[in-house]
């Protein structure tokens, strides 16, 4: 299928006193209509910049300094503004971390519900309003029509992360990026907004860009996952090639600091180390000084992305043919057992 | 809302009541009498004593004071002999009054949007034009700019008259506008902090995700949020205009409650001042809640209740 959305070789650059620093250094990947794509990393790893740079939303000190987006046929970093604006909260909607700041604290919800609706096409007050209705209904807003008039502040967390995403899908996007929707959220609700998430994709076929550090999430909604680290893509899989076929060391760290059912001890594992400097980024591959399995040219080269099935790469050394073979930690390992067992992929050869 | 405004009132009543007794103490203890013109005989003293009830004791006096005030008597003039306060006060509101409000209007509308483009305008030349114009209008003393208005537009390009409240409008304009300066000033940078604020909020992203342009964000979301605590500076400012008015009207020489207040006190006109002390308080009183009721309105977050003190 002809992707709806490709990115290429996206790189940004912040301008501050201390000098340039690079937040997205060469991220490229796809999105096909209707399919959803996890964009996992830890904080400061460049998701919410690389997904602003296509809402054209980045802060006025960014600059991309390579790289093209296309939706489609547009050309979305070479739009003009009014182009942008005519893009934004239609074609391409987004949703926030934050749902208890999200939304104008002094505007009846209904108008802003209707707001995306009145900006974009020619739509009467009353039409509009009366579609705000359906679309809050439809996530799970109740008796949504007597609480048009009803602000932000009468709502709960959970209510106002339905509304906030009310107000991306009345336009029936293509794209709906979600920039950690349920992080503020507690579990129950979490589950909840997931839930809907998944449905309002079924009922309006919107392709979804999830991101999240919570790898717990994932499985539950992506159907593919990108793994960020240092503002690049470190690996790319199905979330079967990505949960049980992991093959880059920092997602193996990202797994393995993932509390699962029988994660015995209260203490979870993190992965040892901080994000390097992104004013300065390393030569070679970023992730080494964190990397149990660094090997000498890591710190000389960056690995480029060696393939491990049509859908499946990484960016590490270790898959180049003349690495030695290594022995993956042991969460990994029973990963490993269990891709063999179910054949989830077919040929399981490690 | 209805038990709101009636507690309000109460206060209202309250207040008026402690500072009409404040300044009744406050004057009879004040070392200086009306009458302390040296070539005055004392039995001509004595008798003036006696007309204004002075020769009273004090309790008296004051019970006939509050009980005046109840009837709406805020006595006599001494400098004017037989005018009424009430009177005075009142021939004398509507120029203070005029310029007083054209002031607010004119300072508070100019430096909202003054400090709402520099706020857009972030760290550009023309944030830094809007502050240095804000710091000279807060650190210079309106009498200086009244002077300065009087001699640039009145008195090199007589675009104005020099002084006086005898030219309709026009006499009014260069007043409001040397009144205006410090309302003006404080808005403008009270805005640009609140709009900053407001600027880097999550729901002005969401609104320029739903593809709301930059001034459309301000617009339709920016400006009414960053409004909120700008009300309540309106309470301070109205201060600052009263006082204000006092210096202002005597530059011009215009005949309003300001000019009138300063020769009552250089006279110890004592029931003048109780009286203006009076007013100034009711119209203070009557600003601070307007502004509690425009919070509730502009604020849907705070519900005007009898609870709220
Ligand atoms: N306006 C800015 N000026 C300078 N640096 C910035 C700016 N915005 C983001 N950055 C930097 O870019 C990097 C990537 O930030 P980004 O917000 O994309 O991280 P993230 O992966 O979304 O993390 P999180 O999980 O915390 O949201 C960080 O190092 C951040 O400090
Ligand atoms: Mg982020």
């Amino acid at each position: 299928m002809t992707p709806l959305l490709t990115v290429d070789q996206l790189t940004i650059d912040f301008q501050t006193f201390a000098g340039p620093v690079h937040a997205v250094r060469g991220v490229s990947f796809d999105l096909a209509p209707g399919e959803t794509l996890a964009i996992v990393g830890e904080s400061g790893s460049g998701k919410s910049v690389t997904v602003r740079a296509l809402m054209g939303l980045l802060a006025a000190n960014a600059t991309v300094v390579a790289g093209q987006i296309h939706l489609g046929t547009t050309d979305v970093l070479r739009q003009s503004a009014q182009a942008f604006n005519a893009m934004r909260g239609n074609e391409v909607a987004m949703i926030f971390q934050d749902p208890m700041t999200s939304l104008d604290p002094t505007m009846p919800i209904g108008k802003q519900v209707a707001e995306p609706l009145r900006l974009h096409h020619k739509i009467s007050r009353k039409a509009a309003l009366a579609e705000a209705v359906r679309v809050l209904e439809l996530v799970g807003i109740h008796d949504a029509a007597r609480r048009l008039k009803d602000y932000p502040h009468q709502f709960s967390g959970g209510q106002r992360q339905r509304i906030v995403i009310a107000i991306a899908i009345i336009n029936r996007p293509k794209v709906l990026i979600a920039d950690e929707p349920t992080t503020a959220l507690d579990v129950t609700i979490q589950a909840q907004i997931i839930q809907l998430l998944k449905a309002i994709q079924e009922k309006l076929d919107t392709a979804i860009i999830f991101i999240t550090h919570d790898l717990g999430v994932v499985a539950g909604i992506a159907d593919r996952v990108a793994v960020m680290y240092a503002g690049r893509i470190v690996e790319y899989g199905t979330v079967d090639e990505l949960f049980y076929h992991p093959q880059h060391p920092y997602t193996w760290g990202l797994l393995e600091a993932m509390p699962t059912l029988n994660t015995k001890s209260k203490r979870l594992f993190a992965i040892p180390g901080t994000p390097p400097d992104l004013l300065a980024p390393p030569v070679g591959d970023a992730f080494a000084p964190r990397n149990p399995y660094a090997m000498a040219i890591d710190l000389v080269e960056a690995p480029p992305f060696f393939p491990v099935s049509e859908t499946h790469a990484a960016a590490t050394w270790l898959l180049h043919p003349d690495a030695p073979a290594v022995t993956p930690p042991p969460e990994i390992q029973r990963r490993y057992a269990q891709w063999a067992a179910h054949e989830l992929g077919g040929d399981a050869n490690d | 809302m209805g038990r709101y405004l009636l507690k309000r009132l109460g206060y209202l009543v309250l207040t008026l009541f402690i500072v009409a007794s404040l300044t009744f103490f406050l004057m009879k203890g004040l070392p200086g009498t009306p009458f302390n013109n040296p070539k005055l005989p004392a039995e001509q003293i004595a008798l003036l004593k006696t007309q204004y009830g002075l020769d009273q004791p004090v309790w008296r006096q004051y019970l006939q004071y509050l009980g005046g005030l109840m009837r709406g008597d805020f006595g006599t003039s001494y400098q004017f002999v037989g005018q009424p306060v009430s009177y005075l006060i009142a021939s004398r509101l509507g120029p203070s009054l005029q310029i007083g409000l054209q002031a607010m209007i004119v300072g508070t509308s100019l430096g909202i949007l003054l400090g709402a483009i520099a706020a857009i305008r972030q760290n550009t030349w023309v944030d830094a034009v809007a502050t240095i114009f804000a710091i000279i209008g807060r650190s210079i003393p309106n009498f200086v700019f009244a002077a300065l208005l009087q001699f640039l537009l009145a008195y090199q390009m007589h675009l104005f008259p020099v002084a006086l409240w005898d030219d309709g409008w026009a006499s009014s304009i260069l007043p409001t506008l040397a009144l205006a300066m410090a309302p003006l000033a404080n808005t403008a940078r009270f805005m640009r902090t609140e709009m900053v604020d407001v600027l880097n909020t999550d729901y002005i992203e969401l609104a320029r995700a739903k593809g709301d342009s930059q001034w459309q964000a301000v617009a339709r979301h920016a400006l009414r949020n960053s409004l909120i605590p700008i009300v309540t500076i309106i309470g301070p400012m109205t201060v600052d205009l009263m006082t204000g008015s006092l210096v202002v009207e005597n530059v011009f020489a215009i005949p309003g409650i300001g000019e009138q207040f300063v020769k009552s006190i250089t006279t110890n006109d004592y029931p003048v001042i109780m009286g203006l002390t009076l007013m100034y308080s009711f119209a203070l009183t009557v600003v601070i809640l307007i502004v509690d009721i425009l919070y509730g309105l502009i604020d849907p977050r705070i519900r005007l209740t009898g609870e709220v003190a």
